[in-house]
């Protein structure tokens, strides 16, 4: 539909025009173009032209010559007549006649309005009256110029000037049709254009949904999808607008079948179902009539803000869950349903109802059976005796799928002890592969008390047979479990195993199986009665008897019999044996050491001054490693290890027995291979396991008895009588032979044959003669050799060698503290190659200053010289250790307990908002006094000098990957705020940013007020990361691990800058990693 | 009056509360085990002198018994005592005591003093008492 264009009067008129004769009246005419003809026309161009072709009105207007008495007029009237047609005009018109009275109204008067033929002639008259009143109208714009360009109107003749070059749009114009037109937005030549187009009222308009050719017998063809079948709408949640009744709330709980012998508590129910939401009601029925409970309850459920719909959704849910199958709560079924139209009392009458009705059966089958055993009476008596059938346990079990009874394997009589089990076949489970897990998780809903598996199959033991009969009613037959073989669900079918007999043996062993009476026997007679009753009564004496015999006289006196005190004469024997062995022992020590002292001092004087015994330590410390593998082997056929109680009695009988054999063995071997070294080694190893022996410790809590002490002399003395030469027990540890595959020189190796390139000093040829074979050999080596003595280098030569040994005793001091401290030695740059003062200025590379610097090392050599308060780092390593270990060897120690679980952090988290929740009782400040969570979870950092920059922060204890370490805690400031600080700083010169930002509104500024994790430096690879989390619904800045940080280690993390574009805002990174990314941001 | 098993076990659990039960118990035990002498020690006493000089021996056996644990030890001798029927305090009596052919066989002692029918006599007697006592109360109740 295009719009209609709306085209502005070309002319619109004020003008004035002289009057030259104030007679004409044409306000009374100028109501005839209201003759509505054209009232419907909708353009307003159309309006005003139609006045302009009012020929009629023009004729009468040029005919007439009555005036309104208003000169005036005519032009007003021309305005009114403009405006008379127009509909809103023509309440001004009446307004103005109103106002009209004696005065002059520049408007028509109110004849006007009334039908124009009648009045015409009174209006001229009036008019002429008007007009004379007034002045006649000056015209001024009547030049010919004006006249031909404008559209004017002659007051003095009531006409326009252009009348005769007027002419009607209708008739010349044939754009327009009569009827009117309109404008249409069309395309044409692929432009759009507007095209007039007439205007056909007669034509009804078309309802264009149905042009196209689609309409067809009023069936729209539309697009929506036909729907089968009613769509699921949402629910629509419930608020003051809704209509209707509130969604219920409240739910019924009631027993699904009649098997009521139920003894569930209501608080089983109330916990089944608080899991679908807040119950806020809770209540059981009783039934009227007895007072028993009906097991009928009623649940409401409510939300914590008091939304109808989450209560709602509670009910919801809990209905919905069980409705196809109810609901099982401690092994009974139970069904739930919505408490909708108050069905509550509906089922509570109900079961009321059948309550009653059991109640009468139960009347009428009781005096039933009361009628007939009064027969029955009646019959036994008059038979005499009687012997009543086994009365079957009044129980409706299901039938057993097989023809014979199940029965309980013998082994695991005793383990059921007469209790009803329900029994799943062999092949059944294994066929599909159950097992027990799986029953257990079925049946988790009954109290079973035990599953057990057998070869046979399952089985499970109940206590009591009223819950082995409630669970295969419900379940057999009717639980599934997936098998693994087939993978579909299947039934399981369970048999039910019923106790044998009523009383419950503890010992149910196969003796006393036939004993106890299957069937309970009747005495007739008192006699009868007394008499098996004294019987029972003499064997429960005999039980009691024996057992009182054991426990209370044989036991304790066997005890006390035992006491050392009994037996002092053996007591005395002991004691005197031990200290003989103490002696010998004690003996045998002193004659070691006096051995070695005479080793050491046949050794030449001088090289023992330098560490003949250091290394003969050595020596001993390479010899007992060699060693314990042999005395690992020796110990095993030694050590008893674990055994069986009733053996223990017996072991000191066998001990006495085993060490002959050893002794046998050992003699064997020395007689075998007569040669030192084997001898050598039993005897070390027998010294060494006797040192061993003293102490090792029994089982037992009193004197240690040593058997192998015993055997150990025996061994001795076997030994050494075998043994002629003295000497050998005698020779210094260090020539004794040892087990090592090539044969080794007796002294360790020296620094210098390590490295080959060193050069010898005098003190290394010094120290390489280590005892008379050396210097013998020496001297044959240069018995050739004559030397030169010159005079004159005899002092400097003195002075040399001692510089020389100074010189190497100052270097090796400071490359042990060098590698003490910093971990590697120097560099060989660093090294001195004349004296310090000489070298003169030179500068050192950053690189080689992280050998000794200790802030300016790599962070990735673990710190050792943090020095916190009281404790001092003695972390002194071992030579061989510090080669092989990596940067990140703290890591493998061992893994710390993690000092507060979750699990803590939860129950402190519920603590302190039981505090806070008293202290907003109490009415205090609970800001002040809110415990900061976050302080708890903290680990122990330190802030030392760092290797990076200035300050940085260093865990003091190793931290396992994932855990908290620290909250970065500072001032907390708005956006605005913290980038005038940034500002502010930056002019200050405070070149660090300590501000972090927490989300777009709020930043954290620790710059003057803070936490020490303000101190945690930037890494292009950290070992930490930062997070933000809600602790007390703020948040707050956490810095936590992302890899396991060793002791000592600096704590880094990625600030995570935004990247300048201008390169000279960016900041060098001096983190060192090998991934560095080179610049802060 | 028909009785039946139940009815047994409530009778001998009401004669038991009355303390017949243990007071039998005491006087077997306490009874000189030796009809025939007059200062003969009782019953109880004798038996643990037997437990004493058995385990005396063992101990001198072997000496190592005692520095063991001593739980463990004293438990591992009475079960081997308890064995058998007793065979271990048994057998004593022929090497230790000088006294002829005094037998000391526990279980065979304490058999026939169960035996006896004087004191099935008496049980009886007693039961009697008791079940008309508790009979008179049945009716007093109801």
């Amino acid at each position: 539909m295009s719009g209609y264009y709306r085209r502005t009067h070309p002319s619109s008129g004020s003008y004035r025009h002289s009057q030259e004769k104030p007679q004409y009246s044409r306000s009374g005419q100028y109501q005839y173009p209201t003759e509505h003809s054209y009232q419907q026309y909708p353009s307003q161009y159309s309006q005003r032209r139609r006045y302009n072709h009012s020929d009629v009105s023009r004729r009468r207007y040029n005919d007439e010559h009555s005036h309104s008495p208003t000169n005036g007029s005519s032009r007003h009237s021309y305005y009114a007549t403009e405006s008379s047609e127009s509909g809103a005009y023509v309440n001004s018109n009446s307004d103005i006649d109103n106002r009209r009275g004696l005065s002059q109204s520049r408007y028509s008067n109110n004849n006007s309005h009334i039908a124009p033929s009648s009045t015409s002639e009174r209006l001229r008259t009036d008019s002429a009256l008007l007009l004379q009143q007034r002045p006649p109208p000056v015209l001024r714009y009547n030049t010919d110029v004006l006249k031909s360009k404008f559209h004017y109107f002659d007051p003095t003749k009531g006409e326009f000037f252009n009348k005769d070059k007027m002419f009607s749009w209708k008739a010349a114009d044939k754009e327009f049709s009569e009827t009117g037109y309109y404008v249409v937005k069309e395309l044409q030549d692929g432009q759009y254009k507007f095209k007039v187009k007439h205007r056909h009222p007669e034509i009804k308009a078309l309802d264009p949904r149905n042009e196209d050719g689609i309409l067809t017998n009023g069936k729209v063809a539309s697009h929506r999808k036909c729907r089968k079948s009613l769509v699921l709408l949402p629910r629509i949640s419930y608020d003051r607008y809704s209509l209707g009744p509130p969604p219920p709330c409240e739910i019924v709980v009631y027993p699904a079948q009649d098997s009521t012998t139920t003894s569930i508590q209501d608080i089983s129910i109330k916990n089944y179902f608080k899991k679908y939401g807040e119950i806020s009601h809770f209540e059981a029925f009783n039934d009227p009539t007895s007072a028993l409970p009906l097991h009928v309850y009623l649940i409401k459920y409510t939300s914590s803000d008091g939304s109808i719909n989450e209560a709602a959704k509670s009910a919801f849910n809990a209905v919905r869950k069980h409705e196809l199958s109810g609901c099982f709560i401690m092994g009974f079924r139970f069904e739930v349903i919505l408490n909708k139209h108050s069905i509550l009392n509906d089922i509570i009458s109900k079961f009321v109802e059948i309550n009653v009705k059991n109640l009468q059966k139960l009347q009428e089958s009781m005096k039933k059976a009361k009628d007939k055993e009064a027969e029955k009476g009646k019959v036994k008596e008059a038979q005499g005796k009687d012997i009543s059938l086994p009365k079957e346990p009044k129980v409706d079990t299901l039938s057993h799928s097989s023809g014979h009874e199940k029965r309980i394997p013998y082994d695991l009589l005793g383990v059921v002890n007469n209790r009803p089990v329900l029994h799943v076949s062999k092949i059944f489970v294994a066929k599909h592969r159950f097992r027990i897990e799986d029953f257990k998780f079925k049946l988790r809903g009954y109290r079973c008390a035990r599953f057990i598996d057998h070869t046979t199959g399952i089985y499970i033991v109940f206590d009591d047979i009223a819950h082995a009969q409630t669970c295969s009613n419900a379940e057999s037959g009717k639980l599934t479990i997936m098998s693994r073989s087939r993978r579909i669900p299947i039934l399981i079918k369970f048999h039910l195993i019923l106790p044998r007999f009523q009383n419950r043996t503890r010992f149910n062993k196969s003796g006393s199986l036939p004993i106890s009476a299957h069937a309970p026997i009747k005495y007739e007679s008192r006699e009868e009665f007394i008499g098996a009753t004294a019987k029972q009564i003499l064997k429960d004496l005999e039980k009691a008897l024996h057992v009182d015999i054991k426990k209370r006289l044989i036991g304790p006196t066997v005890f006390d019999t035992l006491d050392h005190a009994n037996f002092p004469e053996l007591l005395a024997r002991r004691e005197i044996n031990e200290k003989k062995k103490k002696q010998e022992i004690a003996s045998k020590i002193a004659e070691d050491e006096l051995k070695r002292k005479e080793e050491v001092k046949r050794d030449f004087d001088l090289f023992g001054l330098y560490g003949g015994y250091a290394k003969s330590n050595k020596r001993n410390l390479k010899r007992r490693n060699s060693l314990t593998m042999d005395h690992n082997l020796k110990r095993k056929k030694l050590s008893k290890g674990i055994k069986p109680m009733a053996h223990f009695l017996n072991e000191e009988t066998d001990s006495k027995e085993s060490t002959p054999l050893n002794d046998s063995g050992i003699s064997r071997v020395s007689k075998v291979e007569d040669e030192e070294d084997e001898n050598m080694t039993s005897s070390s190893s027998s010294e060494e396991e006797e040192e061993e022996v003293t102490d090792k410790k029994f089982k037992s809590e009193s004197e240690p008895t040593t058997p192998e002490s015993d055997h150990l002399q025996a061994v001795k003395s076997l030994v050494s009588d075998q043994n002629e030469s003295a000497d050998l027990l005698d020779t210094p540890l260090m020539y004794k032979p040892t087990a090592t595959e090539i044969p080794e020189p007796v002294y360790p190796p020296e620094e210098y044959d390590l490295k080959y390139s060193q050069a010898l000093s005098p003190l290394d040829l010094q120290n390489a003669i280590k005892d008379e074979e050396d210097i013998h050999i020496l001297k044959q080596l240069l018995s050739s050799y004559t030397p030169t003595v010159i005079s004159n280098t005899g002092a400097i030569l003195e002075y040399k060698t001692w510089k020389s040994r100074r010189q190497a005793l100052e270097e090796q001091k400071a490359s042990d503290w060098q590698i003490e401290h910093n971990g590697t030695s120097f560099d060989s740059e660093l090294q001195p190659t004349c004296s310090f003062k000489a070298e003169g200025f030179r500068k050192i590379a950053d690189k080689l200053k992280v050998n000794y610097l200790p802030h300016r090392r790599r962070i990735h050599q673990p710190l050792n010289t943090v020095n916190i308060h009281n404790e001092k780092n003695e972390y002194t390593p071992d030579l061989s250790q510090r080669e092989e270990s990596s940067n990140k060897e703290p890591s493998d120690s061992i893994p710390q307990e993690v000092s507060s679980s979750r699990d803590n952090r939860a129950s402190n988290r519920r603590f302190q908002q039981d505090i806070e929740a008293q202290k907003a009782a109490i009415g205090t400040e609970s800001e002040l006094l809110s415990l900061n969570q976050l302080n708890k979870r903290k680990k122990p950092v330190m802030f030392a000098r760092s290797a990076i920059h200035n300050w940085g922060l260093y865990a003091l204890d190793s931290i396992a990957a994932k855990e908290m370490i620290i909250e970065y805690v500072g001032e907390r400031i708005r956006q605005p705020v913290a980038e005038m600080r940034e500002r502010r700083y930056l002019k200050n010169g405070i070149g660090s940013s300590y501000l972090f930002r927490v989300d777009e509104n709020t930043v954290i500024d620790a710059t003057k007020k803070g936490g020490i994790a303000r101190f945690i430096n930037h890494c292009c690879d950290p070992n930490c990361t930062a997070k933000i989390i809600k602790v007390g619904g703020r948040r707050r800045i956490v810095i936590y691990a992302l890899r396991d940080i060793g002791a000592s280690e600096e704590l880094t993390y990625d600030y995570k800058f935004e990247r300048e574009k201008d390169d000279e805002e960016r900041l060098p990174c001096l983190c060192g990693a090998p991934n560095c990314k080179g610049f802060l941001n | 009056m028909a009785y039946d098993e139940e009815d047994c076990r409530r009778l001998s659990d009401k004669y038991k509360k009355e303390g017949h039960f243990d007071k039998l118990k005491r006087d077997i035990l306490s009874n000189p085990w030796d009809g025939t002498e007059e200062h003969s020690e009782p019953f109880e006493q004798m038996l643990r002198e037997r437990v004493a000089n058995t385990v005396k021996e063992m101990v001198k056996q072997d000496e190592e018994l005692i520095s063991k644990n001593r739980g463990l030890t004293s438990a591992l001798i009475e079960s081997q005592l308890v064995k058998d029927n007793y065979s271990k305090l048994n057998s004593k009596n022929d090497k230790s005591n000088d006294d002829g052919a005094k037998k000391f066989e526990l279980d065979v002692y304490i058999h026939s003093k169960l035996q006896d029918p004087k004191l099935l006599e008496m049980i009886k007697r007693q039961l009697q008492e008791t079940l008309v006592s508790s009979e008179g109360e049945a009716n007093g109740h109801t």
